[in-house]
């Protein structure tokens, strides 16, 4: 099955590449290319994998290898998780393809070690089947996640890296009480038996607990402050994955926890759907939405900074996607993961536009990157494009992201009445907020004044940027590609 | 398979990527290809109206499952009319673009984005469901608002685009939240299957008006409609063909055609006409509002992107007071001279490098096709019998004159303002004394020809009109009461035109400068009436605040950042105390 094949190739590629890059110290090229190649095979060896086993996965949950019986399931296989691996992968091909170019000599070895560990990491997130699995593979998450934001060692992501080591510690810390209250009075670990845990009080506060410490990684504010000092302080593959599939499936983590109160969700409904009028929970997650929303939109909308806008804007997007969540309706599950890859492949695409000539912060200035598209002219494309997208303007596949948002929550207000009209109202009027720095983008990036060195990278630098963006194109104009067959 | 009804916006759009492949192989080549591409999408719409018999829905494919959507056209006696007359004014448009634009940087990027902007807009009307609508609702808004700021090294072209964008995105969050409701209600958004039997009239009163309402917002930011009008004046920063384009075929004719599609659900009886009696405001306020600013503009595109939210204004006053083929004609009538005259209007500006009226004067002579052009443009705008604004203006009036008293004479009055700016703009640009040196060159025949040809329609194209099947069933002929009244106001302020600014031109300005009152009057209208500046303080009074505040979170200090997560499990662990949870 594709959750444990999956995992194992990628870890196995990760120490392959360390080994390489200790061995292989001869040649220059196998010193600058070896340990990346490897990796990029695993990657690439693993959406083989996922995709050949596809068919498979998608008749719901499937069960594999019970460790103690009733307590336990290892991973879960199905639509949603599979997805949301292939998004984490695509993501992780790319980024191996740029840090490819990015790094222009020595040994990377560790650097692409970590990143395989990651993206295994994250696959066993993603298809974790019960708490114990997702709290183990979400430790491994965090630690190599801390190992690549600090990569290189420079004094402002040795900070950035001690903050987010600090809140995700204590995230962890949370989520681990959460689950024992969560298996005490539920009597299971299995994600699938979370409803259960409803029925009492302290089940429920486990329950919250347990968001509550998952929701660091997701950067809900008010837990979102590590977010945009790792964002603008780590090297710029670092941020790449980390802005694309880290915070993604730190939404998908509450997705898995969420799911199984969900009626017609994957598993029996917990809440009885006669019940008129959000939940407390739902009223919380509403709240929770739109503070995170509006804060990040906010904290954007005057930031100088491209790698700040970009880290605001992150949050905002998490704001959508818990709204969504916040419906615990069908919709509402596949606007998230969908969300999750078109969020992700634009976010990602946007660090990996920045380049190294402008990494540090100074040079991520708005000012300092006026122009930059104007001297280059593919770069200018990708650069009006992908704020295009961002602002969720079709032909790009965020658009469609939206709508499912907006319709989840409109499904819900029928259900559930005007908290929900107001959360999809509160939902669009933020869309049009964003374009107010989005715009600022293009305008300053794209159309302004070339001034300086020309940015000299050409197509084949390009290639990743340019392939994601395909991939939103794609997934907009032909949107039943993914959500007809895929999800 | 109806196929012209897909070819006609498929053509297009399918042409967008091969216009950077066609410019590697040669520049002049490129315009053309252009031409060509928005050539046979034209001719596959006039064909579908010449030919059009009965109406029909044709479904493709499943596009997107969630909601269901089909890719699916939708042929009825609306969209085959607009359709036609949508790309017969845009093909004209990209024929003069191929002079116009002959020596500006960018053009692939410019013919790429004309293209999909055309594209766009025929797949707008050609759509058979409301998410269809609007996904390329969204993109023509995105397309104007990147031709907008075309001549990116300026500055205000910049604002402009992002100001058209903001705008009209703030409208078009009120219609996606309309459509979506739609859609989650009834699992569809085909048209037939929501403005038939078992469709939106089902709904409670309370119900439709808010949708009707939601999706009149989204038109109203398309359709340039006051208080969401501001984008559309700064909206000139464009080369003068986007602007011909947005004006008279795409963008703004967008929200018109919301309405006219959503006809039979605004005049639902239940409502008891308390949708159309909104509209019918908004439309009267904003012909007003957009004719008093027209009056006091001093740019020649400005003063023409004011008549627009005017003309619109009155497309609206018709849907408002019940008469669906009075909008539709005079939405297309409104197109034909419109698009004349900002056509006419770029050959003066060529010609003169400047946009400013007072710069201008005494053209007829030298730009003699040019002036026939704006001369038959601003004849129609006003009304003259029998050129195609006069039908649409008549029949919105005994419309009005059914209604009351009151309506009659604020159309009057809109009326009025048509003949006193249209006039002001005719006499000053093109009689009294010439203001530059020599005669200026009148432009290319690339330029002219569409000028002709868009002449010869808005002469006599309501023979064809009104045998249009949307039309034909309504009385064009006015009553003698309507035509009196009309041609009377015309005359009237022709007049006053005439005297106020060819004869006394000189005393006119003077007396202005010297009343206090008017003086003022004028300041303001020459600012739009303020509405600018009520956004901008607007934005800095709550929007910025609110992002300084909200920035102050991020203060960087891991003691704060660790405080809040401990605050928020406080938090939590006390609204659980309190049983709330």
């Amino acid at each position: 099955m594709w959750p444990t094949t999956v995992m194992e190739v990628l870890f196995a590629g990760g120490m392959l590449a360390l080994l390489v890059d200790i061995g292989g110290g001869a040649s220059p090229a196998v010193r600058r290319y070896g340990a990346g190649l490897v990796v990029c095979l695993a990657a690439a060896t693993s959406l083989v994998v996922l995709a050949s086993d596809w068919s498979r996965s998608l008749g719901g949950a499937v069960t594999l290898q019970p460790v103690e019986e009733p307590f336990a399931t290892l991973y879960v296989a199905d639509r949603f998780t599979a997805f949301t691996a292939f998004t984490v992968l695509v993501i992780g091909l790319a980024v191996i393809g740029y840090s490819l170019r990015y790094f222009e000599s020595g040994r990377q070895g560790p650097f692409y070690a970590l990143l395989s560990i990651l993206l295994g990491s994250i696959v066993g997130v993603v298809s974790a089947g019960d708490l114990l699995a997702l709290f183990l593979f979400w430790e491994g998450m965090t630690v190599t996640a801390f190992g690549l934001v600090t990569y290189g060692r420079a004094a402002l992501s040795m900070e950035a890296g001690l903050k987010y080591f600090l809140m995700a510690g204590v995230g962890s810390l949370l989520a681990l009480y959460g689950i024992a209250a969560v298996y005490f009075t539920a009597g299971s670990i299995r994600l699938s038996a979370i409803g259960a845990a409803l029925g009492t009080n302290f089940g429920e506060l486990g329950l919250i607990v347990l968001l509550v410490g998952l929701g660091v990684e997701a950067a809900v504010v008010p837990l979102h402050t590590w977010l945009p000092d790792v964002y603008s302080a780590s090297s710029l593959p670092a941020v790449s994955i980390i802005s694309g599939a880290v915070t993604g499936v730190g939404v998908f983590a509450l997705f898995k926890v969420l799911q199984p109160l969900v009626p017609g969700g994957g598993v029996a409904p917990m809440i009885p759907p006669d019940q008129f009028g959000p939940t407390n929970l739902q009223a919380v997650l509403a709240a929770l939405a739109l503070v995170t929303m509006l804060v990040g939109n906010l904290s954007a909308l005057l930031q100088g900074n491209l790698r700040r806008i970009l880290s605001f804007s992150s949050i905002t997007q998490t704001g959508y996607m818990l709204a969504a969540l916040a419906t615990l309706n069908v919709v509402g599950l596949v606007a998230v993961v969908f969300t999750i890859w078109n969020h992700g492949i634009l976010k990602s695409n946007f660090f990996m536009m920045i380049g190294r000539k402008n990494a540090s912060i100074e040079a991520s200035q708005l000012e300092s990157l006026r122009g930059a598209g104007r001297g280059n002219r593919l770069l200018g494309f990708l650069y009006a494009s992908c704020s295009l997208a961002m602002m969720g303007a079709p032909p790009f596949g965020m658009f469609w992201s939206e709508v499912l948002v907006v319709e989840s929550l409109l499904v819900a207000g029928q259900m559930s009445g005007a908290l929900f009209y107001f959360l999809a109202a509160a939902v669009v009027l933020n869309i049009v907020l964003s374009i107010g720095y989005y715009f600022r983008i293009v305008n300053t990036v794209v159309f302004g004044d070339a001034q300086g060195e020309r940015d000299a990278r050409t197509v084949r630098d390009l290639l990743p940027s340019a392939s994601l963006l395909g991939l939103s194109l794609a997934t907009g104009v032909f949107p039943f590609l993914i959500l007809g067959t895929v999800l | 398979m109806i196929y012209w009804a897909w070819l006609s916006w498929a053509i297009p759009l399918l042409g967008v990527p091969f216009v950077p492949v066609v410019s590697r192989i040669s520049g002049r080549l490129r315009g053309w290809f252009a031409v060509a591409a928005s050539g046979a999408g034209m001719a596959a719409a006039l064909y579908g109206a010449a030919t059009f018999a009965r109406g029909g829905t044709e479904g493709l494919t499943l596009w997107f499952p969630s909601l269901s959507v089909t890719l699916q056209v939708e042929v009825d006696q609306l969209s085959v009319l607009v359709s036609a007359f949508v790309s017969f004014v845009s093909f004209l448009v990209v024929v003069y673009s191929l002079g116009y634009m002959k020596d500006e940087p960018g053009q692939t990027r410019y013919y790429s984005l004309i293209l999909l902007f055309v594209g766009s807009m025929m797949g707008l009307v050609m759509s058979g469901n409301l998410i269809q609508f609007y996904f390329f609702w969204e993109l023509v808004g995105v397309c104007s608002a990147l031709l907008i700021a075309f001549w990116t090294d300026r500055p205000a072209a910049r604002k402009a685009g992002m100001k058209a964008f903001v705008v009209t995105r703030l409208g078009d969050s009120s219609l996606l939240i309309a459509v979506i409701f739609i859609a989650a209600v009834f699992g569809t958004t085909s048209f037939d299957a929501i403005l038939g039997p078992g469709g939106i009239q089902t709904l409670g009163a309370g119900t439709i008006f808010a949708l009707g309402l939601l999706m009149f917002i989204g038109a109203m930011g398309k359709s340039a409609q006051v208080p969401l009008h501001v984008w559309l004046p700064d909206a000139m920063e464009g080369p003068t063909t986007v602007s011909a384009l947005i004006h008279a075929a795409t963008m703004v004719n967008a929200g018109v055609y919301l309405m006219l599609r959503m006809y039979p659900v605004i005049t639902l009886p239940q409502l008891a006409g308390s949708l159309t009696t909104v509209i019918l405001g908004v439309g009267l306020l904003s012909a007003l509002v957009g004719g008093a600013c027209a009056m006091a503009a001093d740019d020649i595109k400005r003063v023409l992107a004011y008549s627009t939210i005017s003309q619109l204004g009155l497309m609206f006053a018709a849907i408002g007071l019940g008469s669906l083929a009075a909008g539709a004609y005079q939405m297309i009538s409104q197109g034909l001279f419109k698009a004349l005259a900002f056509l006419a209007a770029g050959s003066v500006i060529t010609a003169l490098g400047t946009r400013e009226i007072d710069r201008m004067g005494g053209l007829a002579r030298s730009l003699k096709y040019t002036y026939v052009g704006f001369l038959v443009s601003m004849l129609a705008m006003s009304g003259l019998p029998p050129l195609v604004g006069f039908w649409s203006k008549d029949a919105i009036l005994a419309f009005a004159s059914g209604a009351g008293a009151p309506q009659t004479a604020l159309l009057l009055a809109a009326f009025a303002l048509t003949a006193l700016y249209s006039f002001r703009a005719l006499l000053r640009v093109f009689h009294g004394k010439p203001s530059a040196e020599g005669s200026p060159p009148e432009s290319p025949p690339a330029m002219l020809v569409p000028i002709v040809v868009l002449v010869l329609s808005v002469l006599a194209a309501w023979v064809i009109l009104q045998s249009q099947p949307l039309l034909s069933s309504t009385d064009w002929i006015p009553g003698a009461q309507t035509l009196a009244e009309s041609l009377l106001v015309l005359a009237a302020f022709a007049g006053v035109a005439y005297y106020a600014f060819l004869q006394n031109y000189q005393r006119t300005v003077s007396g202005i400068r010297s009343s206090g009152v008017l003086r003022t009057g004028q300041g303001l209208l020459h600012e739009g009436l303020g509405f600018d500046r009520a956004y901008a303080a607007l934005y800095s009074g709550l929007l910025k605040p609110m992002s300084a505040a909200a920035s102050r979170l991020q203060t960087g200090l891991i003691e704060f950042n660790m405080g809040l997560v401990l605050l928020v499990s406080a938090a939590l662990f006390a609204l659980f105390a309190l049983g709330v949870l």
